[in-house]
Formats: structure tokens, C-alpha cells, sequence
């Protein structure tokens, strides 16, 4: 009677041990990351970022200088007393070019900002996809302030290493 | 007594094991490829960006030699006459390919023949200006560049490339760097650590 009972506590513990094994072992594994906090601290985002105010930066001079130069002409013209032919041809042909200038670069700007963005989309979802694989995650959910995740507890924030990861990635560390 | 020596006995042990361990050693001509082919030693890397693949190999020397000899042993003189041709440049090979293996990257999102050309002409002569080395605080571009054209007839393309250097060892991490502009994916970073570069093994000579 004793033995009977010694295996049925046995047997009963084993399962027990089994459903917790299973449970820990098929628990869904899933974690959060803060989007406008990785894309910001993301190293290709920074670098792309100043290359592009460095060249808007230039841009801007050439327009800065262009524009000095023609209010040098209207100076010029308002205290003339007679507005020579070359002087208005050149002044004509500045206007046009800044203006042209001015048209041109900001539509050069605004179609710079948007490859520049993709190019870090698509660098940042890549990475971020293979730290999920990396660290078996089943989700990795993207919070952005928009309501996609209303609540979440902090532990699940996993934000500062995947900075870590996608900047090693970025800079081809990773294998 | 029987204590200390214990500890000074496993104490040589682990040194001898981390030295071991740090040192790559000497290798035979084909282990020799097959080491600096094993991504997990640092010398070639891979990135990918919806459904594009990059692949960077970077080529020692002693790699360089044994490829010329059709991977055949090579004796201490022929080494060095192997490795003396390749003096002062430093050699990668990059390769581009497509996800599904089926598609040449040429082909990848164009809608007509003009466009293949175009794309043709510009990977096998502009290219190389999208390619440049970070090494030794310096920016070293792109020196010798050649497109090994398989006319579509495979899913990758391959580039051989040398980049001008002035010493074989370097100081810092040495970083790859490669504009692309075609697939718009921008930047594409490989590092290849200093330590790897400094430490690859010694090749086994006749």
C-alpha cells in the first residue's frame, strides 16, 4: 500500500514538473521597443541627418549669395538716375537663376530627406527583425505613441539593447 | 605547499589555453581558404536589405597566392613572390546577389532594357566610386575595380576590388564602406576588427 502510494506521489510530481517545464519552455517570449527612441539614437539616422543639414547648409549660401547680390542691383537701381541695358539684362538673369535655384533646391531637399529615410527604414526594420530572431522573440511589438500598445510594463522595454544591437549591426560588427 | 602548486598548475593550464586560444597558428593552403571562407572568423561578411544580399570577402595576401596556384601547397619562395605581386593594396571581393537565387541583381526592379544598360554601365565603371576604406584614420578609395560580368546568367554579381594601403597592419578596425544608390538602401558598413586582420594565421609552406 505504501509503494502503491510512493509511485502515485511520483507520478503525480513528474507531471507537475512536466506542465511547468512545458509551460516555461512554450511560454511566448515578447517585448516592446520604444520606435522614436531607437530611430533617433540609431547611428545611420545621425550620420544621414548631418549630411543633410551639411548640404542644405551649403544650398542655403548659394541662395544667401545670390540674394545679396541682387539686392545689391536694387540698390543700385533706386539711386540711378538712368538704369543701363547691361545692368538690367545681368539683374534679370540673376533673378532668374535665383529663382530657378531656390526651386530647384527645395525640391532637391525635399526628395533627399525621403531617400535619406527610406534608406534608414529600411536599415533599422532589417536590424530589428534579426534582433528578434537573434533573441528567439515570438513579438517584438513597436510602441510609438499612437495607441499601438496602451500599456506595457518596463521590463518588457527592451529599447537600449536593441540600440546596441542595430548600431553594431549598422556598423557591421555583427555577424 | 600541495595547495600553491595546485593552483600554480591550473593557473599554467589556463594560460596556456588562453594563449592558445588567442593565437590562430599555421594553417595548410586549403584550411588556409576554408578559415578566411568561415564567416565566424571575421573575414567575410554579410548584410542583406529586402531581397538584396551583399557579401564581402576580404583577401589577405597569402589567400591571393594560394588562389593563383589553383589552391595547390605552395613553397616559401613562390609564397613570397605570390604575396610580393600583391604588395601595397588591400583586396576584398564583393559580392551583390538576389534573395530567391533566381534573378540577376541587374534585373532587380527595372521595367526596361534601356534601364538594364544603364544599370550595367554604371556598376561596371561608376560603381566604384561608391566604395571607399576607413582605415588607419585615413579614407582610402577605391583603386582597383572590376566587375566580373556573367551577362545575367547568374543570381549574383561580383566585384574584385583593391584600395591602395601602406601598411598591411593596421591600427584601428578597418571599416568598408559602400553607397548603394541603385537599391537605395544607402550605407552599407562592414567592419573587419584589427585584431582579426593583425592575427590571421600564418600559411604553411613546402
Amino acid at each position: 500500500m505504501n509503494r502503491f502510494f510512493l509511485w502515485g506521489i511520483t507520478a503525480v510530481n513528474l507531471s507537475v514538473i512536466s506542465f511547468v517545464l512545458y509551460l516555461y519552455f512554450t511560454k511566448e517570449k515578447i517585448a516592446y521597443v520604444n520606435l522614436n527612441k531607437v530611430y533617433k539614437e540609431f547611428e545611420m539616422k545621425k550620420e544621414l541627418e548631418n549630411k543633410l543639414i551639411s548640404i542644405q547648409q551649403n544650398r542655403k549660401t548659394i541662395i544667401d549669395s545670390l540674394e545679396i547680390q541682387l539686392r545689391a542691383f536694387s540698390r543700385h537701381f533706386e539711386k540711378a538716375v538712368k538704369i543701363d541695358e547691361k545692368e538690367q539684362l545681368m539683374f534679370d538673369q540673376k533673378k532668374e537663376e535665383y529663382r530657378s535655384k531656390k526651386k530647384n533646391f527645395t525640391e532637391d531637399n525635399q526628395a533627399l530627406t525621403q531617400q535619406y529615410t527610406d534608406q534608414i527604414m529600411k536599415q533599422l526594420n532589417e536590424y530589428v527583425r534579426n534582433y528578434g530572431k537573434d533573441h528567439n522573440y515570438d513579438f517584438l511589438l513597436g510602441a510609438d505613441n499612437n495607441g499601438s500598445i496602451m500599456h506595457a510594463k518596463e521590463q518588457f522595454d527592451v529599447s537600449d539593447d536593441v540600440i546596441k544591437y542595430i548600431n553594431k549591426a549598422y556598423k557591421g560588427v555583427i555577424k | 605547499m600541495g595547495k600553491g602548486a595546485l593552483v600554480l598548475f591550473l593557473s599554467a593550464v589556463l594560460s596556456v589555453t588562453i594563449f592558445a586560444s588567442c593565437k590562430r597558428g599555421s594553417l595548410g593552403c586549403q584550411d588556409y581558404v576554408k578559415w578566411m571562407d568561415n564567416p565566424n572568423n571575421g573575414f567575410k561578411m554579410t548584410k542583406a536589405f529586402e531581397g538584396i544580399k551583399y557579401t564581402l570577402q576580404y583577401k589577405t595576401k597569402e589567400y591571393l597566392a594560394i588562389q593563383d596556384n589553383k589552391g595547390q601547397p605552395l613553397s616559401p619562395t613562390s609564397l613570397a613572390k605570390g604575396i610580393e605581386q600583391y604588395n601595397d593594396m588591400c583586396y576584398f571581393t564583393l559580392r551583390m546577389e538576389t534573395f530567391d537565387k533566381a534573378h540577376d541583381p541587374l534585373t532587380v526592379k527595372i521595367v526596361s532594357e534601356d534601364e538594364y544598360h544603364q544599370r550595367n554601365t554604371y556598376f561596371s565603371y561608376q560603381f566604384q566610386n561608391e566604395l571607399k576604406v576607413l582605415v588607419n584614420t585615413d579614407t582610402v578609395n577605391c583603386g582597383l575595380f572590376s566587375m566580373v560580368n556573367n551577362y545575367g546568367l547568374a543570381p549574383y554579381v561580383d566585384f574584385v576590388l583593391g584600395f591602395p594601403l601602406k601598411s598591411d597592419k593596421v591600427s584601428d578596425d578597418l571599416v568598408f564602406l559602400l553607397d548603394d544608390k541603385t537599391f537605395n538602401n544607402g550605407i552599407v558598413k562592414f567592419t573587419f576588427k584589427s585584431r582579426d586582420i593583425n592575427d590571421a594565421p600564418k600559411l604553411l609552406t613546402n
